[in-house]
């Protein structure tokens, strides 16, 4: 049941982070001695997240059919949610944080 | 394929009065004035909830007609400024507050109990109270023309204009507080739709087989709790800080104007997708059944749905490009709003791929879904337009916005309802509309739309400003904009054909009684009675397929011993309201629940929230406490056991099962133990609203506190956490004593959380004693104060239920097999535990 709930909210909380951090950590992203390479490490871990909601769904052995759907519909739902934290990520590599 | 359940007998249909027919006895409201105000059946209340809604709906549409009859010309005097200015608020917020969202709420209210397979929602009483307040709620607000002080700040009430400085008529507070009465209702709503869905499936109705409204309408549920709490909490705020003297809006005294901003549209951007998502659900049921096929992609619909639920709230800050936030840390939002496009799109695609696919039978509620799928796209598009931060930097606030959520609304909202308006019409209220009409009422909407708002897209990129209330001649604005006029007229005519239809073929008879199945759907609320009985559901149906109508012969076949429970329940019990509650991923029985009947509590509830609210509109302290003594009463009241139930809880009679199935259910398999999970999430969420705005402005503020105020000690607050965890052993004790069938340490141990409950209430009063400033002192304190207010509000509320729980227990209420109450009072003082030590970290210790 608990890795039912991983696979199922992975994605989705791995990418609330990713908004969050990544919004919150712009303004030392401008100051701290990482610089950008900060927002990047947020934007690659919580894509590793997503992408272990993603591998975990895989593996999942589902025990009723509801479970199955559950598991196969947070397969779809992690790798769109991987997707959309890489498509948030781009600009970290474009843009200087300091720039308003 | 037909599918079959036997029918009713007629010798049991009942003649005039009373019916003989048991079942139909058990669930009918009776008649006369006093059943018409205490009815909690689903179709007399959406009935009068959707007239009600659309009534709002006709009045925000003739003070739209006010406004563009004002723009047909250039410089024109038809209307004054300042009310042109409360002209566009009242419609903004008519039509989002009080038509938009209730009117998803009203057709979810009607349609899931049919189509889940149940005889009812969890909660009949919240969807009589959800119609009432809605009803009060508008009528409160649309008091502001009675009283001649309209609000004029806007939809969105944007600080530091609605602040008491510039606003200091009472049309805002009539804005805050009556919207505030509505939006109650509809975050009440939200355990009734969710625990429906998630726990009173017909048997065999898996996640998988679920249909899509009804997948539609959990995700809205859930995205209402989480959007509408917030909207509360700055409202909240925004009315402390009119009427009470803080200061969380006022950068003079360390709070921002920008936090409004942040508040409300975490609320307002979801609020979008809140309308859009069971407007999709609704076209994945139209049209599947007019093109005869199932629809394309169900699961990727789904993923779409929830996907979209999820960014939705990741959006906000796109309404907010022109604020002066970081580029980089917009570009984030601009990236989540580009990528919403994706499961918009997959809702758009898969409905198009079923029309390519299937046989298509024209009809008027598809003519709608075609309207809505080529009006939301153009929506669509300028959406991902104005995502980009140069674009929107050149339109923001112009004609162009205007244009693109009309579009989004209209084509996303208007064309829908319109669609399940004729869809469903003869399953709510027994006759066809004509078909004829109905084509010509698409046609002339349809074109109008388009007359109306595409010339809106010129007008912005010609560089018109929204809200002004006239514009200069020779800038080429002329043009378009008497053409929008002139199309919005039309609109006008659109919407009375289609209230012609209504009343010539509903009100006054005319219409054909349709077949049982009159557009040969393959979702099950076509295979009960049209209307739906009283009963719903005689015989739960057992489902095998997503479209049972198409691809099951009958709806009693199946595992033997469902269907021998599924008849089993069409004669016993008959004393009581019994439902079905099934199990959450694949819908299997697992107890029966007994629902409450017919209760005037939920409207005189309604009655005392709208008093509390018009009384503090006009600073009338004491009337607002005793309407809320008056409310608590009601509820207490309305959550009061029946006679019958009490004789039998008292008799310990009759034994916990029913068919094999308990009836007094505890933990997840109880509907009231989610809706109390729900409850705890809107204290959650509304609270981490709060918490977001202390450490917002403390981000902002040179120093936290200000260097005036001291921070209160920490002596106290720890003295009270103490408190709190030994109401929690408390609770756990009476649990555990109940469970075991001791009842003495059961009272023993409520009267004890009771007393604690009241300890921390007055640990509490002596540390505010303390604090040598009040609240109005400055931001920090309003948002410490704020903190500290909402824990003593749960611990107040706490005692309140406590006391309640402890003279149920005291008059025998509880024993081994009943004692839901108190696990839901223990989960509810575990969470205020947890919730004061969340607070001493944010408030005391960083």
């Amino acid at each position: 049941m608990k890795r039912l709930i991983f696979v199922a909210f992975a994605g989705p909380v791995a990418w609330t982070l990713h908004s969050l951090l990544s919004v919150t950590l712009v303004p030392a992203a401008c100051t701290a001695p990482p610089g950008p390479f900060l927002l990047h490490g947020v934007t690659v871990i919580l894509a590793l997240l997503a992408i272990s909601g993603t591998v975990t769904a895989l593996r999942l052995a589902p025990a009723t059919p509801g479970q199955r759907f559950v598991s196969t519909t947070s397969l779809l739902i992690n790798s769109f949610f991987t997707l959309v934290i890489v498509a948030e990520g781009i600009p970290n590599a474009v843009l200087n944080p300091c720039w308003s | 394929m037909t599918s079959v359940i036997e029918p009713l007998p007629k010798f049991l249909e009942g003649g005039a009065g009373e019916p003989r027919d048991p079942l139909k006895r058990v669930w009918s409201d009776g008649h006369g004035l006093r059943a018409w105000f205490s009815t909690v059946q689903n179709g007399p209340i959406v009935y009068r909830f959707m007239t009600t809604v659309f009534a709002f709906f006709l009045l925000g549409g003739v003070e739209a007609l006010l406004m563009r009859t004002q723009l047909a010309v250039p410089e024109n005097t038809a209307l004054s400024p300042d009310l042109y200015n409360q002209l566009f608020t009242m419609h903004g917020s008519t039509m989002m507050f009080l038509f938009a969202v209730p009117m998803m709420e009203a057709f979810a209210e009607f349609l899931l109990p049919p189509m889940l397979g149940s005889r009812e929602l969890p909660f009949p009483r919240m969807t009589a109270f959800l119609f009432w307040v809605v009803l009060f709620g508008g009528l409160l607000f649309n008091m502001a023309f009675v009283v001649g002080q309209l609000p004029d700040s806007g939809w969105f009430a944007y600080t530091p204009l609605s602040n008491i400085r510039f606003s200091p008529s009472l049309g805002v507070d009539f804005w805050l507080l009556g919207l505030d009465v509505a939006q109650i209702g509809a975050v009440g709503d939200v355990f009734e739709l969710a625990v429906g869905i998630l726990r009173m499936r017909a048997p065999g109705m898996s996640l998988a087989k679920m249909p899509l409204y009804l997948w539609s309408i959990l995700v809205m549920a859930f995205m209402m709790l989480f959007a509408f709490t917030p909207l509360f909490m700055c409202t909240l705020m925004l009315q402390l800080d009119r009427h009470w003297g803080t200061h969380f809006f006022d950068p003079a005294a360390g709070g921002d104007p920008l936090l409004w901003q942040h508040l409300f549209w975490i609320f307002g951007h979801p609020e979008v997708y809140i309308m859009f998502i069971p407007a999709t659900g609704m076209m994945a049921m139209i049209v599947p059944t007019f093109a005869r096929r199932p629809i394309v992609g169900h699961r990727l619909v789904i993923l779409a749905m929830v996907a979209t639920g999820f960014i939705s709230f990741g959006l906000w800050v796109h309404h907010m490009f022109t604020a002066g936030l970081p580029l980089l840390g917009m570009s984030f939002f601009t990236a989540a709003s580009l990528m919403i496009a994706i499961p918009s799109g997959i809702q758009i695609f898969s409905l198009i791929a079923t029309l390519w696919t299937g046989h298509v039978h024209f009809r008027t509620p598809l003519l709608f879904a075609l309207g809505f799928i080529s009006v939301f796209v153009v929506g669509g598009l300028t959406g991902v337009m104005l995502a980009a931060v140069p674009f929107d930097w050149q339109v923001t606030d112009s004609y162009f916005v205007v244009a693109h959520f009309h579009y989004v609304l209209i084509g996303g909202l208007l064309f829908p309802t319109f669609a399940a308006l004729y869809y469903w019409m003869p399953k709510l209220s027994g006759r066809l509309l004509n078909e004829k009409l109905g084509a010509i009422n698409f046609a002339v909407m349809f074109i109008a739309f388009n007359v109306t708002f595409f010339p809106m897209h010129v007008s912005g990129l010609l560089g018109m400003p929204r809200r002004v209330y006239t514009y200069a001649p020779g800038l080429g604005l002329e043009t378009p904009n008497l053409i929008s006029t002139i199309g919005a007229f039309a609109l006008g005519i659109g919407v009375l054909l289609f209230m012609v239809n209504v009343v010539y073929n509903v009100y006054l008879g005319h219409g054909q009684p349709p077949d049982e199945n009159p557009w040969r759907a393959g979702s099950l609320e076509w295979a009960t009675e049209t209307p739906p009985g009283d009963e719903g559901w005689r015989v739960p149906p057992i489902v095998h397929s997503r479209l049972p109508l198409w691809e099951q012969e009958r709806l009693d076949e199946g595992d033997p011993r469902w269907v021998q429970l599924a008849h089993a329940l069409e004669h016993y019990p008959t004393h009581f309201r019994a439902s079905l509650v099934t199990s959450l991923s694949d819908a299997i029985p697992q107890a029966i629940v007994r629902l409450p009947g017919p209760s005037i509590l939920p409207m005189v509830a309604a009655i005392a929230l709208m008093t509390v609210f018009a009384a503090e509109l006009y600073n009338v302290h004491p009337l607002a406490i005793g309407a809320g003594i008056i409310m608590a009463g009601a509820i207490i009241g309305w959550m009061w056991p029946p006679k019958v139930e009490r004789e039998r809880r008292l008799a310990d009679d009759g034994g916990p099962t029913i068919h094999g199935l308990p009836v007094y259910t505890s933990g997840p398999v109880a509907p009231a133990w989610w809706g109390m999970l729900f409850v705890l999430l809107v204290m959650a969420v509304g609270s981490a609203c709060v918490i977001f705005g202390y450490y917002y402005l403390r981000v902002r503020a040179p120093e936290w506190p200000p260097l005036t105020t001291a921070k209160p000690g920490l002596v106290l607050p720890l003295a009270n956490l103490v408190v709190l965890a030994a109401l929690s052993g408390a609770m756990a004790l009476a649990l555990r004593s109940i469970k075991r069938g001791v009842t003495d340490r059961t009272l023993a141990a409520l009267g004890g959380a009771a007393a604690l409950a009241a300890l921390f209430l007055v640990v509490q009063g002596v540390e505010f004693s303390t604090w040598g400033w009040t609240p109005d002192a400055n931001a920090f304190t309003s948002a410490f104060g704020l903190l500290a207010g909402i824990q003593t509000t749960f611990v107040l509320l706490g005692l309140i239920m406590t006391a309640v729980v402890t003279i149920h227990a005291l008059l025998g209420y509880f024993n081994h097999w009943r004692f839901l109450a108190i696990e839901n009072l223990g989960n509810y003082w575990y969470f205020v535990t947890g919730h004061w030590v969340v607070l001493l970290v944010v408030l005391y210790l960083t």
